[in-house]
């Protein structure tokens, strides 16, 4: 009975309770709006955009819809029919009425199936002014590439709006005159993402090495002496990272100062190539990645008890199982955080590998930055994009599980 | 991507300021910029009343397609390489370009031009090489190429263009079968066997300005440098280089007009302006290239034009074929360079 009476003069609380926190969660809905309609502006719509544009194929289906439909029934003869010959001739004067764009976009997405063909798309207009039937004889007449069958191919497999070219191209594979799946001659793509995870693992490790004795020190030396050094660390923050890529080239030049030191010391006969190729490329990534990896071991080992170590120590632990068993446990989340930090940085870092690397040193952003800007294939860029961010995500996935690890002990 | 929406928002920002008779000009910046304004601009705003805003590109055409593809013309002129004139203007994002303006055409030089682009002056890519250093430089093309009789590293631009030219013309391909070779099936392979022997003596540069640096860090013995660069560095700079005009490929600096863009008038107004024999010839002296104009030459500074010999055996660069080609020579070339 008095827990009955008891519930029931909970329950209005409860729900006068109940409507406060959804007013609280409305008024921070709220003010959480702006941030929410922007993301949504400025990162998802693009990223959604992107991705679509990975898949999207509609130029040719737009400039030739006639002569796609009618090649659907081609099968096995050298060359398509008169038929698809006059839908050509059609589609071609159609599309040389209406915006020029219609025709260049549709000769763009062609050439990428075929070495050549934007000037036998673009030229065509101008060709059949004067073909009559039969369309077939005339049209070959009028260019003779029009009777080879690897141009007809490349329409008939662009029937579709939608395509995996861009995905096929991205993995270095495309699809042949009889739509089967083959590695391209000039296989790219997947050497460079392995170059760049490979990159990524180099920098990563060598960042470690070199960052956890500075954090460890850090971490112990007094407050003024640590505020110098962190100084030191915080000092590529506030530089531009033009200067100091610049600052490398000047470094490690044939004629430079650390080659000069090398040979002034006798360790090295000739100046060794340090610019331009692999080499030069680490040591640029490393300093510039130094930070990321020096800020979160940094916060986690200030948080370590020294009373930990100095038990071990009591407990009769040699300095390296005492440092393995008590010390790298407890910085385990910082290491997580760090190695996650600088591994994707690194991997969509373009900047420094295209100033001191050679281009074959060039990382899978500053090729998908290449293909948006210089080679205009859009399309292209979108699918490396979206593979790029497709493993950066599963890596992200993975490496968290770290960082969780880190927080357990 | 980034760099591109950054033009962008920027011009969009102070887009909002426009007065009604305006032309925005985007240029390569620097100092052709300050030429371009002494010589043409003051003038032209003085003459016309049109004011003129002055902006600065990096010469990839993405930018350009990407204000037409947004609708969100922000910019009425454009002056870029020619190829990409050519792309553009098949693609439908430029306006094109009535050249009756330029009168006789017979005045022009071939290929200055195009449908949705007017040529203004010549550029090219020669070897350079520093003579304190390099007291027995090659005397024609093939030598740049014969790593074993010119020892020494190379810079070479890894933009393709005039480097795969280059590279038949060292092979003995005369100048008007360089395309015919080159756009055959094993066109590129004969490229890369002329390429393959120096393969680890090339350094490749892509910013033009590592087409200087790695000649005055000493990094490489020849480079291949931009001409306005060449001069920049012994006019201006006081190298001591040289370099050879034995055989060499060119293009012109080509202006263009973004479709719809808001001024398209005033931008045909400026061309117009520009393209007085007068003023080219005086740009050119300036630019240290010669003029897309014959009637414009003899306003060049005969002592700057005295120092550039273009008379011996010049190759004009087929737009054209490089817009066809340009993709699929990419990505055999960097298959090339990860062998």
């Amino acid at each position: 009975m008095a827990v009955a009476t008891v519930s029931e003069r909970t329950t209005p609380l409860r729900a006068a309770l109940g409507r406060v926190r959804r007013r609280a969660t409305l008024i921070s809905l709220a003010m959480l709006a702006p941030l929410l309609v922007m993301t949504g502006l400025l990162f998802v719509a693009p990223l959604a955009n992107m991705l679509f544009r990975s898949i999207d194929n509609g130029e040719v289906s737009k400039a030739f819809p006639t002569t796609v439909e009618t090649l659907r029934s081609w099968t096995d003869a050298p060359l398509p029919d008169e038929a698809a010959f006059r839908a050509l001739v059609f589609d071609v004067r159609a599309a040389a009425l209406q915006d020029r764009s219609v025709l260049g976009n549709a000769a763009r997405r062609l050439n990428l199936e075929v070495d050549g063909f934007r000037s036998l798309v673009l030229s065509a207009p101008n060709k059949f002014k004067t073909v009559t039937e039969p369309y077939k004889k005339t049209v070959i007449e009028a260019d003779s590439r029009w009777g080879e069958p690897q141009y007809w191919r490349a329409l008939q497999r662009n029937a579709h709006k939608l395509t995996d070219f861009y995905f096929l191209s991205a993995f270095d594979l495309k699809r042949t005159a009889d739509s089967s799946i083959v590695r391209t001659d000039e296989p790219i793509f997947l050497s460079i993402f392995v170059w760049s995870v490979l990159m990524g693992a180099i920098v990563t490790a060598l960042c470690l090495v070199i960052a956890y004795p500075l954090a460890h020190l850090l971490a112990v030396v007094s407050p003024r002496v640590s505020s110098v050094l962190m100084f030191f660390v915080l000092l590529p923050f506030w530089t531009s990272i033009l200067v100091r890529t610049s600052s490398w080239i000047v470094l490690l030049q044939r004629e430079g100062p650390i080659n000069q030191l090398l040979q002034w010391s006798g360790l090295i006969n000739a100046p060794m190539t340090l610019l331009f190729n692999r080499i030069g490329v680490i040591i640029a990534m490393v300093h510039v990645m130094l930070p990321f990896m020096v800020l979160p071991l940094y916060s986690v080992m200030r948080g370590v008890n020294p009373n930990l170590m100095r038990a071990a120590y009591s407990m009769g632990a040699h300095a390296v199982t005492a440092f393995r068993r008590v010390y790298l446990p407890q910085t385990y989340a910082g290491i997580g955080a760090g190695v996650t930090l600088v591994f994707i940085l690194t991997i969509g870092y373009y900047i420094t590998p295209q100033l001191i690397g050679a281009p074959q040193d060039q990382l899978i952003s500053g090729v998908i930055a290449s293909y948006t800007s210089e080679y205009l294939n859009w399309g292209l860029s979108s699918a490396l994009s979206a593979i790029l961010l497709i493993v950066i995500l599963a890596l992200f996935a993975s490496l968290r599980r770290f960082i969780v690890i880190g927080k357990a002990h | 991507m980034a760099s591109a929406a950054a033009v962008w928002m920027g011009m969009a920002v102070s887009g909002a300021a426009w007065a009604e008779e305006t032309l925005r000009i985007v240029t390569f910046g620097g100092s052709y910029e300050d030429f371009l304004k002494e010589r043409v601009v003051n003038d032209f705003e003085k003459e016309t009343g049109i004011h003129v805003v002055l902006d600065t590109w990096t010469l990839k055409i993405a930018q350009v397609r990407a204000m037409v593809e947004a609708g969100n013309i922000t910019a009425d002129l454009f002056v870029g390489d020619p190829w990409d004139a050519a792309a553009g203007c098949s693609e439908g994002i430029l306006e094109p370009i009535d050249p009756k303006f330029l009168g006789d055409m017979s005045d022009m030089q071939d290929g200055s031009v195009l449908e949705c682009g007017i040529g203004t002056h010549m550029f090219t890519i020669t070897f350079a090489w520093d003579k304190d250093r390099t007291p027995n430089p090659p005397t024609s093309l093939e030598g740049f190429f014969d790593i074993k009789k010119y020892p020494g590293k190379r810079a070479l631009t890894s933009r393709m263009y005039t480097t795969f030219e280059y590279a038949l013309m060292a092979d003995g391909v005369p100048n008007d079968q360089i395309y015919k070779v080159l756009g055959s099936p094993d066109g590129l392979q004969r490229v890369f066997k002329v390429l393959e022997p120096m393969k680890d003596q090339i350094v490749w540069w892509d910013p033009a300005q590592l087409s200087v640096t790695t000649l005055t860090n000493h990094e490489v013995a020849y480079s291949m440098v931009p001409i306005n660069r060449y001069f920049n560095a012994v006019l201006n700079d006081n190298r001591n280089w040289d370099t050879t005009w034995e055989r060499f490929a060119y293009g012109y600096d080509t202006w263009f007009i973004p479709k719809d863009a808001p001024n398209k008038d005033n931008a045909m107004k400026f061309l117009e302006f520009m393209m007085q024999p007068e003023r080219l010839g005086a740009l050119a002296t300036d630019f240290v290239a010669p003029p897309s104009r014959k009637s414009a030459l003899k306003f060049m500074d005969s002592k700057i034009a005295s120092k550039v010999d273009y008379s011996k055996n010049p190759m004009p660069m087929d737009v054209e074929f490089w817009a066809s080609h340009f993709d699929s020579f990419g990505k055999q070339f960097q298959a090339w360079l990860r062998q």
